[in-house]
């Protein structure tokens, strides 16, 4: 009795540490690296120490614990995020990454985990509707959904794409540009923060989020498919979403 | 087209695909899908055209202050004109400020803060970076009038000429032939910076690769190719510089 | 013509010229003579404001040029100048150096000037050289160049400062000849040389300095044939 317990003890032992340290192919043993553009409140952003946070940190958090790995950002240029896991820098891409087809030439994209709309930001006053907006100077950033739906619908020359955000939105107010065409709950966050802004819907199709994976690493990618679905289905998604756009 | 379209869906499928057709497929779509050439093609136009607005703007910038700092420095001592002092700080503390500050700095600046109004980014980027050269071509320029022998100097000045006129017609065609060579230098940098407006939303040969680069997920062709097209027109250029050089020279031949 | 006053000049704490008064009258032929740093060069470059004097006066057909409000550039013109190293023009033919000054003056037209310049180059012996660059032409005949070019300015008074020093000494003589002639022909000069038998034989008063005065002064035949002051003799006995 007493062996069979010790076996079962040593048994559930293993079974346990196995479990916390399941080795999983990474870039750097131990760790999730992961490419982040951090300019997209409510998602990712820089708090005053220049630790990225926000909503994906946070779901890469408890995401990794389960996985006994630790998860380490790597903040780029979002155009240079989505390239970085294809060139073996990264572990993934976490950047407000919506799931598009040419983009799984690239990337193993996880199950998705909200879903926005994009949005248009214009000062307070201006006449900025979307029968109208076509006729206006729109403002992106460089390599994101944002860009190509506006470029493909008003023209090259009716769009200016920044580096970061943070810059466009400074032209927005400088009056560099009319609008700034960006995902709704990123669009809120800066409306929230920079007085003297709206926004509207543009009504386009709805996009889905989920991370983008290195190609290739099925293991991982089932894991934290897992544990993300765990996520959603316990409700802490939301919860957690909900918490930061407060 | 066709063969793009087929190829192009065998890569995306996994299906095993020969170099030449990876290559093909990759080439194409940075290039030649949706006419995209012609983004390159406007982005070249613009970086030759801030290039060149640029490299005047520095050149008439650098030789202003070039020439009154020179003139500064060859008065005779005790007789300082204030004037010509007050000038010779300002220009000094243009120097100063503009080579002591990064590039990207400066467009950030000029672009988001002093033209804030503006939404000609291609302009403002080539009045910075022209504003930017003008520094670094006056210091180069300073340094040729200052090459050229004393004697020259004193030998326009002794047969009744003034100073404006002994420096145009005798100092700077000299100051020319030996600068030649760094401003050279100083204008290959400039078109290469011009990579960097960019940042303020200028769109430029840069701004055209990465937007490719950014539609198709593939940085590589879009990246290379642009950086093709700036060795190339760095090669013109140097080229023409050579020729130009040469043309100077033909006094010294015995 | 030209009238010199108590003229100093310091370069720092270094006293080059320490009060010289001097007055060369029109149509003389002035040598100046002395060891190397006794000033002479300095003084020749302050009588038309290369060097600017420290205190002093000069002047120069009647006009006070030390004065501030005097247009240097117009006495310049009347004076011309002839230096150790040529300093032609490189990046100009030979006629271009010749013309460029009275054409920018406003002293005479283009086509004036290019007639001058070919008749003062044929009187040198140089008139198929108009074409050339300075680079061309041997030190000699860059000197004779220099010379026609301060002559086409038609100048009142020629300086010349160690015009052969430069040179190597085969090409001193067809210097010294040009000079010669020019003196001949009634020119006033001013002349910086260490050739003792150009001043004896062109000079009408030789000026010797040392230690930035003039320590003697007289007819060639009074400086070399008797000199009182001993500082000449010991010159003379070096340079002789």
């Amino acid at each position: 009795m007493k062996k069979i317990l010790a076996i079962a003890l040593a048994l559930c032992l293993v079974l346990g540490l196995s479990a916390a340290t399941a080795e999983y192919k990474t870039v750097e043993a131990g760790k999730f690296i992961y490419a982040t553009s951090p300019d997209f409140p409510p998602f990712e952003s820089l708090d005053d120490n220049d630790t990225v946070i926000g909503i994906e940190p946070d779901l890469l958090a408890l995401i990794c614990a389960e996985l006994g790995l630790t998860p380490e950002p790597y903040a780029i240029d979002f155009d240079s995020a989505l390239a970085a896991p294809s060139a073996g820098k990264v572990d993934a891409v976490v950047s407000g990454v919506t799931v598009k087809e040419e983009r799984k030439t690239m990337m193993d994209f996880t199950i998705p985990y909200v879903t926005i709309v994009q949005g248009v930001v214009f000062k307070t006053g201006d006449d900025i509707t979307m029968d109208n907006i076509g006729e206006k100077k729109i403002g992106v950033q460089s390599g994101t959904t944002g860009q190509f739906e506006a470029v493909d619908r008003y023209g090259e020359d009716h769009v200016t794409a920044y580096d970061k955000y943070s810059i466009g939105f400074q032209a927005l107010q400088n009056g560099q540009v009319d609008c700034i065409m960006v995902d709704d709950m990123v669009g809120a966050a800066y409306v929230k923060t920079i007085p003297g802004l709206e926004m509207i819907s543009t009504g386009f199709e709805p996009e889905n989020f989920a991370f983008g994976l290195a190609k290739g690493n099925d293991e991982l990618l089932a894991a934290i498919n897992e544990q993300l679905q765990k996520l959603i289905d316990d409700g802490t998604v939301e919860q957690i979403i909900l918490k930061w756009n407060e | 087209m066709e063969q793009f379209v087929a190829w192009k869906a065998m890569m995306s499928a996994g299906e095993p695909t020969t170099i030449w057709q990876q290559f093909y497929v990759l080439f194409y779509q940075a290039f030649i899908e949706n006419d995209r050439w012609r983004q390159y093609l406007s982005g070249v136009g613009t970086t030759l055209y801030v290039t060149v607005l640029a490299l005047v703007l520095g050149v008439v910038l650098g030789l202003i202050v070039a020439v009154v700092r020179t003139a500064h420095d060859l008065q005779r001592p005790g007789h300082k004109n204030v004037i010509l002092g007050f000038f010779n700080g300002i220009l000094k503390m243009y120097v100063t400020v503009i080579r002591g500050t990064p590039m990207m700095v400066q467009l950030m600046i000029m672009g988001l803060v002093i033209f804030a109004s503006s939404r000609n980014f291609v302009m403002v980027g080539a009045l910075t970076l022209g504003i930017n050269s003008g520094a670094y071509t006056a210091e180069i320029i300073r340094g040729g009038l200052m090459s050229v022998d004393q004697g020259q100097t004193e030998a326009g000045r002794s047969l009744g000429m003034n100073y404006a006129d002994t420096m145009r017609f005798v100092v700077v065609p000299q100051a020319i032939k030996a600068i030649l060579p760094a401003l050279g230098n100083e204008f290959i940098v400039l078109l290469k910076d011009t990579s960097l407006i960019s940042v303020i939303g200028g769109k430029e040969l840069l701004y055209a690769a990465r937007s490719v680069a950014a539609r198709n997920y593939e940085p590589m062709y879009p990246y290379v190719g642009a950086a093709i097209v700036y060795l190339i027109l760095v090669m013109i250029f140097t080229k023409l510089l050579g020729i130009f050089e040469r043309r100077l020279r033909a006094s010294d031949r015995r | 013509m030209i009238d010199v006053k108590n003229l100093t000049k310091d370069f720092g704490d270094l006293k080059v010229l320490r009060g010289v008064s001097q007055h060369i009258n029109k149509g003389e032929r002035v040598v100046l003579i002395g060891p190397s740093g006794s000033g002479k060069s300095t003084f020749l470059r302050c009588l038309n404001l290369l060097e600017i004097p420290t205190s002093g006066e000069i002047t120069f057909e009647g006009q006070l040029i030390t004065d501030e409000k005097c247009d240097i550039n117009k006495i310049r013109q009347k004076m011309g100048m002839v230096f150790q190293h040529f300093n032609l023009f490189p990046n100009m033919t030979i006629l271009k150096n010749i013309t460029i000054a009275p054409v920018r003056t406003g002293l005479m037209n283009k086509e004036q000037a290019e007639k001058e310049a070919r008749e003062l180059l044929k009187r040198v012996g140089l008139e198929d050289k108009a074409d050339s660059y300075p680079a061309q032409l041997s030190g000699g005949q860059k000197q004779r160049i220099a010379i026609v070019r301060a002559l086409c300015m038609k100048p009142d008074v020629m300086l010349f400062d160690e015009p052969t020093s430069a040179l190597d000494p085969e090409m001193v003589g067809e210097v010294l000849d040009v000079m010669k002639e020019l003196a001949q022909s009634g020119m006033t000069m001013v002349c910086v040389t260490h050739e003792m038998g150009f001043a004896r034989e062109v000079a009408d008063r030789v000026l010797f300095m040392d230690g930035g005065v003039i320590v003697e002064e007289g007819t060639p035949a009074e400086i070399f044939g008797s000199p009182k002051e001993k500082r000449t003799q010991d010159f003379l006995n070096k340079v002789l």
